[in-house]
């Protein structure tokens, strides 16, 4: 029988890793990401998981210990943060270049110093091009969701590519919500053990990894490439299937949010996406004819989605809890990109709770309202740094 | 939407309190949140925890800044921390102390209700009469005093959920759920008579380190460089609940007290054992530890 539990987005993700009964868990602990692994840590002494955990020195140690298991046929997950993913970076793009499901929940965590523990997209964001696929969760029952929806399309034959399930520091990972732990049941038939065609196997030796010359290797790094595009399909059929099975829409690939005939759109990612969706709907009474998109998959990048999505409207507001030094935000990057030769709304992008600053539906009303004006006014500025201390007048009331 | 707030310490249990008032509202059809404040904690340090609830889905994931209830688990916290700050004139207080609500001094428009908690508690052997675990008797206070959450779903909530001694804290409740006093109607001052505590001492804000203006970025340095001296700025005495008396004419100078204290917050001088109340975090291993009794850990709140 399925059971609403009420936990932490750490707790959701350990109760994730169970219900798609990962075979390895090869973790390092580190800050907020640490109740992750003492979850499944008590899971396994308690005997409700079967797993192999394996205890390591460090996060490239933990990355490492997935990536071998991987290879020999074993469903496998780890959890990091911050400093630890940026450890892992070399390990990461070995498990995408093996073609190997590992799926792991990253807790986005801002990068020091100055030394914070607190909500930052810029963790994730440094590794959108490592080969990983990466699901953005507004909310706790999301992430235990997305987890048994990465494996499924991670491990599929025309896929394998690893997974990351990102949820927001403390925001998510240490707030409890009411979770739907499903059936387990139910969820072995939704997601059947993983059984690789190759494997490593010592009846049948064979070398992985291995030396190919420069006529070789561009094609192989097409072939992961063409996964990467395939997985814009398989997340939309994977969705629909996760619906039917149990009842619930994780959002594919992009969800909207009111989104039909609207002259201004907002784009989020995250765990602020509740918050402005609770602000749309003020706005809307008030009259204004605006909806939010949220990004869910950063990679693979939905291209398709956000043309069709501002075919119609006048100005879009990027919302970006990270930066690029020296250029933007990403998400706001890569939809310009997306749009070129496409459609040409006025596209502004705003730079906002980074380092876990507080992002009230206040703030976020004054953002929002901000985007409509561009209607009249046009754009003032292509990227603006929201509620920095000398410039709070604006943003609060 | 109904926002709460709770104030206690590291260790007595208020985030646990979050979580099962989110609980029992859940059991009774509503969605909830729970969450600690996102920060570092120690035991004895303040520690704030909050609960939203709400007949629709909550979808919010921002702090609560502007409270309905605020439920206060340690008076002496209430020198340290503005405990009212943001409360709604239209809200509700619910203080854990011996005293008449009449009898405190809370800067607030909001309903102002107390139990002791503390003393339930201990009569039903939860934590030590030094450090008592009270949130399960505060939310049956809470529960009394708001009716946001039926006494019932509470109790349930407690026997299922409740870390350990279930029956017993299901027993302080009911009783706190009883003893409630109040409402006494709050009154605002337009300047309050006391200063906090962290506003007499020079504790510093972290913005101070960095900047002279903190309202202005310009003059922020490139990357922080933090005072060495902050564990003296920082008055770590305002996380005490209990504090060391010492009896000079038993005290026989030995010196055991400054060797384990953990803070080195008590001295021998020429009388006998000293307390630096600005630092004495009130742990008692200085009374455990004296090999004449000469220590003993009194109610902070008698002295504040």
């Amino acid at each position: 029988m399925s059971e609403y539990k009420i936990v932490t987005g750490n707790y959701s993700s350990a109760y994730g890793a169970r219900l798609a009964r990962a075979e390895v868990v090869s973790a390092y602990p580190i800050t907020p990401q640490t109740s992750v692994v003492e979850k499944i840590a008590e899971f396994v002494s308690d005997g409700k998981m079967d797993t192999e955990y394996v205890k390591v020195e460090s996060e490239h140690s933990a990355m490492a210990g997935c990536i071998a298991a991987s290879t020999t046929g074993a469903r496998t997950y780890t959890a990091t943060s911050a400093h630890g993913l940026a450890l892992m970076h070399e390990m990461l793009m070995w498990a995408s270049r093996a073609r190997l499901p590992v799926v792991m929940t990253n807790v986005n965590r801002a990068m020091g110093p100055p030394w914070s523990v607190w909500a930052d997209h810029l963790d994730t964001i440094a590794q959108k091009g490592t080969g990983w696929l990466q699901f953005f969760c507004e909310n706790n029952q999301e992430v235990l969701d997305s987890i048994l929806m990465a494996y499924k399309i991670c491990e599929d034959e025309d896929i394998m590519l690893p997974g990351m399930i990102v949820e927001d520091a403390f925001i998510l990972s240490h707030t409890r919500e009411p979770v739907e732990i499903y059936d387990q049941e139910k969820v072995d038939e939704f997601l059947p053990p993983y059984d690789p065609d190759v494997k490593l196997d010592i009846e049948n030796p064979a070398g992985f990894g291995s030396l190919v010359m420069p006529d070789w290797y561009m094609d192989f790094a097409k072939k992961l490439e063409e996964a990467m595009e395939g997985a814009k399909d398989k997340i939309k059929e994977v969705n629909k299937e996760f619906e039917e099975t149990f009842g619930r829409d994780p959002g594919g690939l992009i969800e909207e949010y009111k989104t039909d005939g609207v002259d201004v759109l907002v784009i989020t990612m995250g765990s602020i996406s509740g918050t402005s969706k609770d602000v749309i709907d003020e706005l809307r009474d008030e009259g204004h004819n605006i909806g939010l998109a949220r990004l869910r998959t950063l990679r693979p990048f939905p291209k398709e989605e956000i043309r069709e999505l501002t075919k119609n409207v006048n100005v879009v507001g990027i919302l970006d809890r990270s930066y690029s030094f020296g250029a933007a935000g990403d998400a706001a990057r890569e939809i310009k990109e997306a749009l070129y030769g496409h459609n040409s709304p006025v596209v502004k992008n705003y730079i906002v709770g980074l380092g876990g600053r507080d992002l009230t539906p206040e703030i976020l009303e004054k953002i929002f309202l901000d985007t409509i004006e561009l209607q009249d006014k046009g754009l003032d500025q292509e990227v603006e740094w929201v509620d920095l201390r000398s410039d709070r007048k604006k943003w609060r009331r | 939407m109904i926002e709460v707030r709770f104030h206690g310490r590291g260790g007595q249990g208020s985030v646990v309190a979050s979580e099962l008032l989110a609980r029992a509202a859940f059991e009774e059809g509503k969605d909830v949140q729970a969450f600690p404040m996102f920060g570092v904690e120690r035991r004895g340090a303040p520690v704030t925890a909050f609960t939203r609830i709400d007949d629709k889905k909550v979808r919010d994931h921002s702090k609560i800044h502007t409270p309905d209830i605020v439920i206060v688990l340690d008076t002496a916290l209430m020198e340290a921390v503005d405990v009212t700050e943001g409360l709604k004139d239209d809200g509700q207080m619910v203080i854990n102390t011996g005293k008449e609500p009449s009898e405190m001094k809370v800067n607030t428009n909001a309903d102002v209700y107390t139990v002791d908690a503390s003393d339930i508690a201990v009569q039903h052997g939860l934590g030590t009469e030094v450090a008592p675990i009270v949130n399960t008797a505060i939310l049956g206070a809470v529960s009394s005093a708001t009716g946001m959450v039926e006494e019932e779903s509470l109790i349930d909530v407690i026997l299922e959920h409740a870390p350990a001694k279930n029956k017993a804290n299901a027993e302080a409740a009911k009783q706190a759920y009883e003893e409630l006093q109040g409402p006494y109607p709050g009154e605002k001052l337009e300047s309050p008579e006391r200063t906090l505590l962290s506003e007499q001492t020079d504790i510093p804000k972290s913005e101070d380190l960095l900047c002279e203006d903190p309202e202005d970025h310009t003059d922020l340095p490139r990357t922080p460089i933090a005072d060495c001296n902050s564990e003296y700025l920082n008055k770590t005495g305002s996380w005490r609940t209990v504090r060391p008396i010492v009896d000079l004419d038993t005290c026989i100078s030995c010196g055991e007290c400054w060797k384990y204290c953990p803070d080195v917050a008590i001295f021998v001088e020429e009388e006998g054992a000293v307390v630096d109340f600005d630092f004495c975090k009130g742990c008692g291993i200085c009374a455990e530890i004296c090999p004449v009794d000469a220590i003993d850990m009194e109610k902070e709140e008698k002295y504040v």
